[in-house]
């Protein structure tokens, strides 16, 4: 027989490391192409319209790289710029969880995961639930609105249907 | 005036804040964790972390998680209330949270969940409640070098 005799848990258990390996790189190569789309998609005047599900679960932190790439923080103000980079401690943690459980295989670190997303769908529900909008036009938004105004429009009229012009 | 995209402003709606209570939810848990559930055994781990250098690991969890909550409403993406509200949520689930998982513990969930072939082949372990974790593979580690140095001191010994 060419292949050996291995029961179907330690066949799936052998392969366990490989899915984990996956499921990291999955998570960082995604939020990294949203980043990337975000970035050029609202420098390009091609903001994104599909709403991407992982991105509602994971509090991803797609505006920050918006931020840091585009250059929309004020330059002179030290703390906006520091606030975008604490914009990804979600993201981090979440690779610091997957590296963990990959590395430690400790039931402690898989519960505590396990807590952080089924928190995570509860904002999800509630922020659906109770609908409040975000703030709309503070004075930092006004500033940076007012500095992109001609780079962000939509570039053709079939873009103007898509989104919400 | 022609209406921004909500890509400026972040996405969806923002009551309450997924940052703050991402953040909340860890820090508790975290500090409950090192403080309530964390206690390395003396005899097996002597430079295990101590119960004040938790304390101070828990405070500064919590100074985090405090930096990205106040950063969100800096940011103009969150109102101070639903900065608020996403911490407050965090920090009630992280209760109930580690509630359900000491529950777990108490009445041998775990035991019983780590006795299943698919957990033991992929080599789940509950270890770090009761050992630190970087004591355990250092000391397994220096046992292995010094049992090594007495074997190749003897080597070169008996070769003179």
């Amino acid at each position: 027989m060419l292949l050996p005799c291995v029961s179907p848990t330690k066949y799936i258990a052998r392969y366990l490391d490989s899915i984990f390996g996956s499921l990291g790189y999955l998570t960082v190569l995604i939020s990294l192409t949203y980043s990337q789309d975000v970035a050029t998609g609202a420098a390009s005047g091609f903001p994104l319209s599909d709403p991407c599900p992982l991105r509602e679960i994971l509090p991803v932190g797609v505006h920050t790289f918006a931020l840091l790439t585009n250059g929309y923080q004020n330059p002179r103000d030290i703390f906006s710029y520091l606030s975008a980079w604490l914009a990804l401690v979600p993201q981090a943690l979440c690779i610091v969880y997957v590296t963990l459980i990959w590395s430690s295989r400790e039931v402690e670190v898989i519960l505590m995961f396990v807590g952080q997303l089924v928190c995570e769908i509860l904002n999800f529900v509630l922020k659906r639930w109770i609908r409040e909008e975000r703030p709309k036009r503070g004075f930092y938004n006004a500033t940076v609105m007012s500095f992109f105004a001609p780079v962000i429009r939509p570039a053709n009229e079939t873009n103007v249907h898509r989104n919400v012009w | 005036m022609r209406q921004m995209s909500t890509e400026m402003y972040g996405k969806g709606y923002g009551m309450p804040s997924s940052h703050a209570q991402f953040v909340g939810f860890f820090s508790l848990y975290f500090a409950l964790f090192l403080l309530l559930r964390h206690a390395p055994n003396p005899s097996t781990s002597q430079h295990a972390t101590t119960f004040l250098e938790r304390v101070v690991l828990s405070i500064l969890a919590c100074l985090g998680a405090g930096a990205v909550s106040v950063s969100r409403v800096y940011l103009n993406y969150h109102t101070p209330k639903q900065v608020v509200a996403g911490c407050a949520v965090g920090i009630m689930f992280a209760v109930f949270w580690f509630s359900f998982t000491s529950y777990l513990r108490k009445h041998g969930w775990i035991d019983w969940a780590l006795d299943f072939p698919l957990a033991r082949h992929a080599r789940i372990r509950d270890l770090v409640v009761s050992e630190d974790l970087v004591e355990a593979g250092w000391q397994r580690w220096e046992a292995r070098r010094k049992l090594k140095r007495r074997e190749d001191s003897g080597a070169s010994r008996k070769s003179i």
